[in-house]
């Protein structure tokens, strides 16, 4: 069997895997069935085969595998599959956000299995370990915004009648409002690396550390929209239903920025996370 | 006054005043995106806004003065934007073109500075000894490096390779190579009245199609003439220079045309024109450079360092502690 063969075998494993664990995540909260042990398992032994489809791809190519649409949205499923996994297992008290995340990251799926699964050429100005800091951090920075997301999207749900019964026994809002802060504190300061990390490969790819590319300047729109919501919720004493809606906000400028950008920038720098 | 004072500082140092700074720095960032603003001009508002409104937040608030790694997070961001301010004013990017085996003079196709920017390129004591390209068989990874001599401050010649990923820093000065390059075939001119005057002509970019490979050149004795490189495609593969292709060992010949007569010549071939003899000789490069001088960087970078430094600081204090339950929340909300 070769590296190609192994490399789908490990890719589709992955892809069934995450597809069941989005299906248990779902009847889980839906049914409030106790399934957690499974779905942590299946979820981190899903991302395990992730990991090494995607290495077998490195090796096969050649370079890190992040250039092309294709490679870039299986990064970015792995990134924000490896922030899922590892939320799930720091934040016992609020799993249930994996039944409201999962199904985002079956969307970026669908999306990546439209695209053709070419293998990519590495750019020169790519040849940079800046490149693995920045796009290193990028993904950390999602991550912990994913997360932000998922536990805004119980406290925003606990409004409604469904949610009210269903999620009554997690912890209180404030509580939950604690953790989307301390989420966000590190999505701001993950960011704000990946931004210094990018600027710092820019320099040595095309002489300057800021061009304001599309990217660049959404990258910009998203960190200051970041600092907003941290902001608002020191400074005016918010609810964390309205800092929950702030962190989906934010969220939506982040997915645009680096998954919405790449569309329509023609520049040179197209996003690469 | 001193209280008219005191109020004024208190309204400046509002949060909402900082809330407006995001705000309005999204709006100024889409402004230059979108429409082409210039950057000064669209994050002037923003960052005075911010500048007025932390000092008067420093000045104000005993919270910051209380908060160490909070008032060196705000100082870092203050000492930011005078940073991208004193930047703006000192910068410098330019381009120029040099022919293989010629110095630079000073001349630059393209500029860009501040107004405070000292000009001292002009100076620059710096020579293109021609290029290669890395292009591997197979791959889509095509580098050109650039051979420079460059002279040091102590007026010592040093010799340096660049690339468009690797620059060569001459009196702060980073200069890189670019793609944007080309042929430029060297011809002798020459009259029965007066001695063979040497030169070049540069050939448009040579990663541009159809006539890309051509230049139009007015000769001594007025006759128009137009030349394009033509490669031989029959010819062997140019010779490796250190695993590089040589660009000097391409196979080719010269189409020029005159009137209305289209002639084909070779390296060392001549062509008489009007009482004039016009000798091919050899075919050389030209590079294109990107010059770019920004003195505040390090400066930059070292105070972004000191401002995620702080940052970490400040909510490494919050993010390692356990979550705060009801009871606490409850206590918390009542002192506050």
């Amino acid at each position: 069997m070769n590296l190609l063969q192994l490399e789908l075998i490990a890719f589709w494993a992955s892809l069934v895997g995450y597809t069941l664990a989005t299906v248990i995540a779902i009847f889980t909260a839906v049914l409030q069935k106790r399934t957690e042990r499974t779905l942590l398992a299946l979820m981190a032994a899903s991302w395990l085969a992730h990991s090494i489809a995607i290495g077998l791809r490195w090796e096969r190519i050649g370079h890190l595998p992040f250039i092309n649409m294709f490679e870039m949205l299986s990064a970015n499923i792995w990134g924000l599959m490896a922030a899922v996994v590892l939320g799930y297992w720091l934040l016992p008290r609020v799993r249930i956000f994996a039944a409201l995340l999962l199904p985002i990251v079956l969307i970026v799926m669908a999306w990546m299995l439209m695209v053709p699964m070419t293998d990519s050429s590495l750019p020169p100005t790519y040849h940079t370990i800046w490149l693995f800091v920045h796009i290193g951090f990028i993904k950390l920075f999602l991550g912990a915004a994913f997360v932000a997301l998922g536990i805004g999207g119980i406290v925003l749900l606990r409004r409604t009648h469904w949610g009210e019964k269903r999620f009554a026994r997690l912890p209180p809002n404030a509580t939950l409002d604690d953790a989307i802060h301390r989420c966000m504190a590190l999505a701001l300061i993950f960011d704000t690396l990946g931004i210094v990390a990018g600027a710092i490969w820019a320099n040595d790819a095309w002489g300057h550390y800021w061009s304001w590319d599309p990217l660049e300047v959404w990258s910009l729109i998203t960190w200051l929209s970041i600092g907003l919501t941290l902001h608002v919720r020191s400074q005016f004493k918010t609810s964390p239903a309205t800092n929950a809606w702030l962190v989906i906000a934010t969220f939506v400028i982040a997915f645009f920025t680096f998954f919405g950008i790449p569309f329509v920038s023609v520049a040179l720098h197209k996003g690469v996370v | 006054m001193a209280y008219r004072i005191s109020i004024g500082l208190q309204r400046l140092a509002s949060p909402r005043l900082t809330a407006l700074f995001f705000v309005t720095s999204a709006i100024g960032a889409l402004a230059v995106a979108q429409y082409g603003v210039l950057a000064t001009t669209a994050m002037l508002l923003p960052f005075t806004l911010l500048i007025l409104n932390l000092l008067a937040a420093i000045v104000t608030l005993p919270r910051f003065r209380a908060d160490l790694p909070l008032l060196v997070f705000h100082l870092a961001l203050l000492a930011l934007v005078a940073l991208f301010l004193a930047a703006r004013l000192v910068y410098f990017k330019g381009g120029f073109i040099l022919s293989e085996n010629t110095a630079f003079e000073g001349e630059l196709q393209v500029e860009n500075s501040g107004p405070l920017h000292p000009r001292d390129y002009r100076n620059l004591r710096f020579r293109n000894e021609g290029f290669t390209d890395a292009l591997k068989q197979g791959e889509n990874d095509n580098r050109t490096y650039n051979r420079v001599r460059w002279w040091n401050a102590d007026g010592r010649p040093q010799v340096s390779v660049i690339g468009n990923d690797r620059p060569v820093i001459v009196d702060g000065y980073r200069i890189f190579a670019t793609g944007f390059s080309g042929y430029s075939p060297v011809f002798s001119w020459q009259t029965d009245a007066q001695p063979a005057v040497l030169g070049t002509i540069q050939l448009g970019n040579r990663e541009g199609t159809g006539f890309a490979h051509a230049a139009a050149w007015t000769a001594p004795n007025s006759q128009e003439l137009w030349f394009m490189l033509e490669r031989d495609e029959n010819a062997p593969a140019p010779a490796l220079l250190g695993g590089q292709i040589d660009t000097r060992t391409l196979a080719h010949s010269l189409i020029v045309r005159t009137d209305d007569q289209r002639i084909r010549i070779r390296p060392g071939e001549s062509l008489q024109l009007g009482g004039a003899t016009l000798t091919y000789h050899h075919l050389n490069t030209w590079m294109g450079y990107q010059i770019v001088y920004e003195p505040m960087t390090p400066w930059i970078i070292a105070t972004v360092a000191t401002g995620i430094l702080s940052l970490l600081w400040l909510y490494g204090r919050i993010l390692f502690r356990p979550l705060r339950q009801g009871k606490e929340l409850h206590h918390a909300s009542l002192a506050s």
